[in-house]
């Protein structure tokens, strides 16, 4: 039970971050309708850009914080207009696919500046663990889910309890309504992109800074976690990509104990697909929901 | 006074025609020489210069690049008397088979003389399988092509055909002397757990194939087995298990990337075997740049250490290149002069009319050698295209690799 229970709050540690690539994530999906794959690359070409600027300029963490998260805004506006803003807005699998194509030229990008397999990154904290009797936690994780709790909380406040927030939510009901009723659509689109590379810029960091390393296979990982993340607990749903992050993290973390790294992606991909087909609209989408998707998936 | 100083100026003048007419001279000299290196022996590298792997091709190129400037400076004598440069062409081959087929067939295409490379043991191991298996065999239209690898580090690959050698450390060897090391100077030892990134190639068949058998050879009794891929970023499940066994020896067969993965969350949770075992492709800058505290004490067998003058040189040289200089690119220099060696003893001649022979006395010359010189000694070659390089035993101390155990 202790082995169980330990295993959880490792899945926990390491679902925090999945949640938070994922909320950022699950925002472009919700307002924007919009599966963007060179997400995961955006945020890696904003950490590379820190470390540039810390190898080169011996930037401290906070300048390396924010040039990351500008790094990360900038490339996300880039894949905007790209994949989304210039194509029509039914074109639901020319934005994915082209978010495919900028996510590997972005990848690309990276690797060729950055030449070597991974890169030191410098730490924001002493990784302690603390002891609760025979349960191990540690103080950088608790930190990952604190910020993650946060932001979801803060992201839903924006939603829920601002203008800005009313308009994005109506953009996603109805976007044709929300245009007759005067909602500056290009105005919440890009503030949408905005605050999802904000956030991942935001998760970016505390992966990178929590490892002290990040490798070029970052931006895949972010993307295939995040995705999985995000589908498991509720497309477009806040509490929803919290909920996958962490459901993600402790299954992950029981088979990788219980049956071995070999079975650990199987599981976790069986999972996503046996959501996907039982529950199309994840595992926190209404009965609404789940019929509306479920007709989409029969076409 | 005077008379002094007009015969001083007289004198300053001749100097500085001298100077101007010597430097005339050199300049002559060395555009001549230049000139007259007009025959160039084409040889092709590939590797991966693209992709997870890059860091691999890249350095290998770097270093290949470097010996072959320093090769051209005096030339190289061919079978006509003529002294010709070494022209080389890199391709990238990825980490990728379809990619390497296609290089090696447009490699086969040029006028080089011979090939090296790929990077990746798993793709060697696939196109080595397209060269014929048996010289002059008659039923056996495979690729007649010379290769000599720098790399692919996976045990045997050379068997793959008669056309194909390495000069890579030989890991088999290298690990069951790191176990008599550790006996001596640990005699106390009894178990191990193991640690396996068992998405690549190398170090997936370097546990099972080399490391564990000789651990198991020796006596040692292992208690566990944790796996891990290389994208992974969280390893406190696997470290969780370490600590449960509670072995005398944990041994990581990873590269260092997750091999520093493994070995900070080993120290978070304040994991200290007796002694620490990595792979030797974690032998490298990268492991002590990444993780200078949690690799304290990591004890690898390595064929390569800036032990010599001639060694630290080519860490120099292949830094002006943008690369660095570990087991595996340090081969492509003792490559360089490996080719350098067969052309001038076997007589290559290094026109396009005799491209068909020199290719077969590159073939028959590697084949002939019975030992070659390395950056660290004489490199003993084995009858079947592989190389017993010397070796050392190293250990990440104060962020530096030191020699622990010099058995050359």
């Amino acid at each position: 039970m202790m082995i169980f229970l330990q295993n959880c709050i490792d899945g926990f540690m390491i679902g925090g971050f999945y949640a938070l690539f994922a909320l950022g994530f699950t925002l472009m999906f919700g307002v924007m309708k919009w599966t963007n794959l060179a997400y995961g690359s955006c945020i890696m070409l904003g950490v590379f850009s820190g470390i540039w600027m810390h190898l080169h300029f011996q930037l401290d963490l906070f300048w390396i914080f924010f040039v990351i998260i500008l790094i990360t805004v900038i490339a996300g506006y880039y894949v905007e207009r790209l994949c989304y803003r210039w194509l029509p807005k039914k074109a639901f699998m020319a934005m994915m696919v082209s978010s495919f194509a900028i996510w590997m030229q972005l990848d690309e990008i990276v690797r060729i500046y950055f030449p070597s397999r991974s890169y030191p990154f410098p730490r924001l904290m002493d990784n302690d663990l603390m002891m609760i009797g025979p349960l191990m936690f540690k103080a950088e994780g608790l930190l990952i889910l604190v910020i993650c709790g946060l932001l979801a909380g803060t992201i839903f406040l924006f939603l829920y309890k601002t203008r800005y927030g009313l308009a994005m939510r109506a953009v996603s009901e109805d976007p044709v309504a929300s245009r007759y009723v005067g909602i500056n659509m290009p105005s919440i689109l890009l503030g949408t992109s905005i605050i999802a590379s904000v956030i991942g810029g935001i998760a970016g960091f505390l992966m990178a800074t929590s490892d002290a390393q990040v490798s070029t296979e970052f931006g895949l990982w972010v993307t295939y976690k995040s995705l999985i993340a995000m589908t498991l607990a509720g497309l477009g749903s806040i509490r929803g990509a919290v909920l996958g992050g962490i459901i993600l993290g402790v299954i992950e973390a029981n088979s990788l104990w219980y049956l071995g790294a070999e079975y650990r992606d199987l599981v976790s991909f069986m999972l996503f697909f046996i959501v996907l087909v039982i529950l199309p609209g994840g595992l926190l989408g209404t009965a609404k929901e789940q019929k509306a998707r479920a007709a989409v998936r029969r076409g | 006074m005077f008379q002094d100083n007009k015969s001083n100026k007289i004198v300053s003048k001749r100097l500085k025609l001298i100077i101007i007419l010597c430097s005339f001279v050199i300049s002559f000299v060395i555009a001549a020489d230049d000139s007259t290196r007009e025959r160039k022996i084409k040889i092709a590298g590939f590797g991966a210069t693209s992709g997870t792997l890059q860091s691999l091709g890249i350095n290998s190129r770097a270093v290949l690049e470097a010996a072959v400037e320093q090769i051209n400076i005096r030339g190289i004598t061919t079978g006509d008397g003529v002294t010709a440069d070494l022209d080389l062409s890199y391709y990238d081959s990825a980490c990728n088979v379809d990619t390497a087929t296609s290089v090696i067939n447009k490699i086969i295409e040029t006028d080089a003389i011979v090939g090296m490379g790929p990077t990746c043991s798993g793709v060697a191991e696939v196109i080595y399988g397209h060269f014929q298996k048996k010289v002059d065999s008659l039923d056996d239209s495979g690729l007649q092509f010379p290769i000599l690898a720098d790399t692919p580090m996976k045990i045997g690959l050379a068997k793959k055909s008669e056309w194909v050698f390495r000069n890579v450390a030989n890991e088999w060897v290298m690990y069951d002397k790191l176990f008599d090391w550790v006996q001596t100077k640990y005699p106390n030892l009894k178990t191990y757990h193991a640690g396996i990134e068992i998405d690549q190639g190398h170090s997936k068949a370097t546990w099972s194939k080399v490391i564990k058998v000789h651990a198991d050879k020796h006596g040692y009794k292992q208690v566990g087995e944790e796996h891990w891929s290389m994208r992974d970023t969280s390893f406190s499940v696997q470290s969780r298990k370490f600590s449960q066994s509670n072995a005398d020896i944990i041994i990581i067969s990873a590269h260092p990337p997750t091999t520093c993965g493994i070995l900070k969350e080993l120290a978070l949770q304040k994991i200290t075997p007796k002694i620490l075992i990595g792979l030797t492709s974690s032998a490298s800058p990268e492991t002590a740049l990444l993780c200078t505290d949690a690799a304290e004490g990591i004890t690898i067998p390595t064929s390569f250490y800036p032990a010599s003058p001639l060694a630290r040189k080519v860490v120099r040289q292949a830094a002006l290149k943008g690369g660095n200089v570990d087991l595996h690119s340090a081969a492509a220099w003792e490559n360089a002069e490996i080719i350098k060696r067969i052309i001038q003893d076997t007589g290559i001649i290094g026109k396009p009319e005799t491209l068909k022979e020199d290719r077969r006395k590159m073939r028959d010359g590697l084949a002939a050698l019975k030992s070659t010189k390395g950056l660290l000694g004489i490199i003993e070659r084995t009858a079947d295209g592989e190389a017993m390089k010397p070796y050392f035993i190293v250990q990440l101390i104060g962020g530096e690799w030191s020699v622990v155990h010099n058995p050359n």
